[in-house]
């Protein structure tokens, strides 16, 4: 179910009717697939009655509608646009926090005002294309419970025309019905699902296979190939003729691309093993940063009595930390 | 270029701003401090591509500040000067994506303080040298044909030699360089990559081979010049790649000629690291095992990162560079 926010009743005229919804309060209407509420007009009247509209049902996610008046001269009114990026006006001043609604489209301003003034219009056109008042409100409530949130804005008039009232009383009911048409569109695009994953020969877990996918992105990054390239070039035919369980084949596929992309980490390990095992043979633990980051090593041993103590001191003195001194200066 | 331009009405009619009005022949709204807009709000970064807005102001404030430990080459005071925030570039590892909130450009036109604060700075050291980097919050060549303040920086030079001014650029935007006479304390240094990687994370920059070129142009002019390595980011063949453009380099006499060249392998605050991940997901950046650092930085672990340094720096001096003109940058033990 989806909650639709809309600022006036004569803007959602249209989605009343196309959706055929039902009137629950004198705000909120509702069909089966359905809700909408008439938020009112104002950043904090979108808030409020967003957040306390969200309880109420379970949202798959929020999409705010609505009218807005051009900052720019390039859009016709009766476009409509997706919206970009939300900020908040007060005192034609950018408030710090933003919203992002879409990735490309058009960037909307919230404000306390109405804007009327010519000048006060020209002062905000560097800061976005839109003026509304209510969807930075309505995002901070979608954002704050966690719901997926988008806008979209019918142009209606031009800002900082202090005939722009009238204007809009003029075409409201038009784009009210432009607007339902949309939303019906809209909320007819199929969902994209991923293809569900499949290698046969392995065996991949939530994680293996979550760490695959992660690798081969990676991977196809680096050497800007094709995700079915990078595949391609893993050599899974010879991992497949060889004689593995399907676990270890995929441990084995997960290691070779983790070498692929840091080739130094099978040296560093080869470099210092050698060296532990030394210190292992005399009973001593060595404990290496895990992420090569810290050049100080953590030696631990285990003694019960003094003659034990001494003969790992003795020991101590022939062994020699320089191999890892030297990967640390960079020595590979 | 530019969605709008804003002025502080405090410095309208200044000789200055009128210049790079009549330049970019774009009406200004006029605005009582520039921060009552730029950067009040989250604007996000790539917002740039599309609606890039200018600001021309006066810098208030400090308007000099200590350079970091192992900014510039070790023994002397390293300072930075403030003359811009932001670039007109889309550099992938830039830090300025999670330094500001906003990617719109400020120019600060009150030169005439800015060096005077550096007068200040020189009165208490007048037994060394000291440096002034320019390059910091934006890239000090890129726009100076529209500002037009590198004459007051030259002429600053030219009264004090113990000054060392260095503006750090990937620009190509000489010409009002050429213009002036070389000074051997005033630097202009090129950040470099090898060709294609500058290709893949240096957005919208001129590229290597014109950088290069335009080095050469500059050192053959008398001009003193240098070079940064950083970020140095792993790729598979970097070592024949960063061969590749120290060869170049030879090639065209520049290797020998360099006041210095830095090397600083690519790192990021935890915030900036994020931005770049949210900005550029399929950024090369991501692809190398990235640590946490000795300074909380995300970076390659160090046998790597000391791996790839101690490599390019072996590089550079088989190549013409003399040793002692090499420094890391930003590196513990630096």
């Amino acid at each position: 179910m989806h909650l639709i926010t809309m600022a006036h009743y004569g803007e959602a005229q249209g989605v009343i009717e196309k959706f055929k919804l039902k009137k629950v309060s004198s705000d909120l209407y509702q069909s089966e697939d359905l809700v909408l509420v008439i938020t009112g007009e104002g950043p904090f009247e979108g808030a409020i009655r967003t957040a306390l509209t969200i309880p109420l049902y379970k949202f798959a996610g929020i999409i705010n509608l609505g009218l807005a008046g051009s900052l720019r001269e390039d859009l016709s009114i009766g476009e409509i646009v997706p919206v970009r990026t939300i900020y908040l006006i007060q005192d034609l001043k950018p408030q710090f926090k933003t919203f992002q609604s879409h990735h490309e489209g058009l960037d909307c301003l919230t404000s306390f005002e109405r804007i009327l003034d010519p000048k006060k219009a020209a002062t905000l056109k560097g800061v976005g294309h839109l003026i509304d008042r209510e969807a930075w409100g309505v995002a901070m409530a979608a954002k704050s419970a966690g719901l997926p949130f988008k806008s979209f804005k019918i142009i209606s008039d031009r800002a900082g025309t202090s005939d722009a009232c009238e204007a809009i009383k003029e075409v409201s009911q038009d784009l009210s019905y432009k607007l339902a048409d949309f939303l019906s569109h809209e909320l007819s695009l199929p969902e994209i699902n991923e293809d569900d994953f499949i290698l046969p020969g392995f065996h991949f877990t939530f994680s293996t296979q979550h760490k695959f996918r992660s690798l081969v992105q990676k991977l196809s990054i680096k050497n800007e190939k094709t995700a079915e390239e990078t595949i391609h070039s893993l050599g899974i035919d010879e991992l497949k003729k060889m004689e593995l369980s399907p676990k270890e084949r995929t441990r084995r596929l997960i290691e070779k691309m983790e070498d692929r992309i840091d080739p130094t980490k099978k040296i560093l390990l080869e470099k210092t093993n050698s060296m532990v095992t030394a210190f292992s043979r005399a009973g001593i633990k060595v404990q290496m940063d895990p992420n090569w980051e810290n050049p100080k090593l953590t030696l631990s041993m285990e003694v019960s009595n003094d003659r034990e103590l001494a003969r790992k001191i003795d020991d101590l003195k022939n062994l020699s930390v320089a191999p890892y001194e030297k990967i640390m200066n960079g020595d590979i | 270029m530019w969605n709008e331009v804003y002025v502080e009405e405090k410095i309208q009619g200044h000789h200055r701003v009128d210049s790079i009005l009549k330049k970019i022949n774009k009406s200004p709204i006029l605005i009582d401090k520039y921060d009552d807009i730029w950067g009040k709000s989250k604007k996000p970064y790539l917002q740039k591509r599309d609606s890039l807005n200018l600001f021309l102001a006066r810098k208030e404030g400090q308007l000099l500040k200590l350079a970091p430990d192992a900014y510039g080459s070790a023994g002397a005071p390293h300072y930075y000067f403030i003359h811009a925030y932001n670039c007109i570039y889309e550099c992938q590892y830039c830090y300025l994506q999670g330094y500001f909130s906003t990617p719109d450009i400020v120019l600060f036109i009150n030169h005439e303080e800015i060096l005077l604060e550096m007068t200040k700075v020189l009165e208490n050291h007048s037994e060394e040298n000291v440096w002034f980097h320019a390059g910091e919050f934006s890239d000090s060549l890129a726009l100076t044909h529209l500002t037009g303040e590198l004459d007051l920086y030259h002429e600053f030079c030219r009264n004090n030699p113990n000054a060392i001014i260095e503006l750090r650029t990937k620009s190509v935007n000489i010409k009002e360089l050429l213009k002036l006479s070389p000074l051997p304390n005033f630097i202009v240094s090129f950040s470099l990559s090898p060709k294609d990687i500058a290709r893949r994370v240096d957005l919208k920059t001129p590229s290597t081979e014109s950088r290069l070129k335009v080095m050469a142009r500059l050192k053959d002019s008398g001009h003193a010049v240098a070079a940064h390595f950083d970020p140095i980011i792993y790729e598979d063949d970097f070592k024949k790649n960063y061969g590749e453009l120290l060869k170049s380099m030879e090639d065209l006499g520049l290797t020998k000629k360099l006041n210095y060249l830095s090397l600083g392998v690519v790192r990021f605050t935890k915030d900036v690291f994020r931005e770049v991940e949210r900005n550029y997901p399929d950024s090369v950046i991501h692809t190398g095992p990235m640590v946490k650092s000795f300074d909380g930085k995300v970076r390659y672990h160090r046998p790597m990162r000391m791996w790839m340094m101690n490599s390019v720096r072996e590089m550079a001096t088989a190549h013409g560079v003399p040793n002692e003109n090499i420094y890391l940058c930003m590196e513990e033990n630096a």
